[in-house]
């Protein structure tokens, strides 16, 4: 199984998501501001990475764990990706996607937006961090529940 | 060897461009108003299908399919082109075009029945005025889809990526 976590830039949420998944952050405490420079492409994801599945790691049940940033047209670019494997000869039922959006805070939004869009990383980076500190719990219950499900 | 007519909202533009392309519409006039509201695929594709394409027909080996980007047009191509790297995929036998992009063919007509389509109850009334757009700009039409059969690369890698 392929394990996608998907979100508006694939910058932030899902990268964590992807790190809590294999193992990258501990979950059973909050990361430090430290822990961040271990996740694989925080914060470092840009517009032309846009749409392209992001290979992160395996975990230990041999699953291939992937980040996606898809902007606001979740729906459109998750059919495209499952329609185009299909046409190329490929088994879409293999990817699994999970929406890491609705974890979104308002520190997150404003900080992910400054360091991506107006590139002022220095400004956004710390913002996104905090943002990204205090959305962990919620992150951690959705890696949970979806290796429970695959 | 794929061809895929894409548009911005509703795909009847390109199942008409795709309909000449295999030769299902005449080239030599403008078809009759009966000609265009019988086409099926007017009638089986909806506007919550966009990022789905389908199948029209076949002609010389090359597979003619119409896609909807709901208006994400960008970021849609960006996500095929991934994807297609990303499988391996030889380009220069996939070919894009878009078909709302020529103020010239994809006329008020056409704008304005593809937004009444989205409601089922104006579908009919829709269709009707997407078929005189079409009559309109039938020419243009015809023009378009000559120069995109011509085109042998992705339309080239610089236009589409």
């Amino acid at each position: 199984m392929k394990v996608i976590y998907h979100c508006y830039g694939g910058a932030h949420a899902s990268p964590t998501a992807a790190a809590i998944h294999l193992g990258i952050l501990r979950d059973d405490r909050l990361p430090s501001w430290k822990d961040f420079k271990k996740i694989p492409y925080f914060d470092q994801i840009t517009n032309r990475e846009h749409g392209k599945l992001i290979f992160i790691g395996k975990d230990s049940q041999d699953n291939e764990v992937y980040i996606l940033g898809r902007r606001n047209a979740a729906t459109l670019v998750i059919r495209l990706i499952q329609e185009f494997i299909k046409l190329t000869g490929g088994d879409s039922s293999e990817y699994y996607f999970v929406d890491c959006v609705q974890l979104f805070n308002p520190l997150m939004v404003t900080g992910g937006f400054s360091s991506r869009a107006l590139g002022w990383v220095n400004l956004g980076r710390p913002i996104v961090t905090l943002g990204t500190i205090l959305s962990f719990p919620i992150l951690v219950a959705k890696v949970k529940k979806t290796i429970a499900q695959i | 060897m794929k061809f895929f007519y894409y548009s911005n909202q509703q795909v009847f533009m390109a199942i008409i461009a795709a309909y000449i392309h295999l030769k299902k519409l005449p080239q030599n006039r403008i078809p009759s108003m009966e000609e265009i509201l019988m086409i099926p695929e007017f009638d089986q594709l909806s506007s919550g299908d966009f990022g789905v394409p389908y199948f029209i027909g076949e002609i010389s080996n090359c597979q003619i399919y119409v896609i909807s980007f709901n208006f994400k047009i960008s970021i849609a191509l960006q996500t095929i082109k991934n994807i297609l790297f990303q499988r391996g995929v030889d380009f220069s036998k996939w070919h894009f075009f878009d078909v709302s992009k020529n103020k010239n063919t994809h006329n008020m007509f056409i704008w304005v029945g593809e937004l009444l389509s989205r409601k089922s109850i104006i579908r009919p009334l829709g269709k009707y005025i997407i078929g005189i757009g079409i009559q309109k700009s039938y020419r243009q039409i015809i023009e378009m889809v000559n120069l995109a059969k011509e085109l042998d690369s992705p339309w080239s890698k610089e236009k589409l990526w």
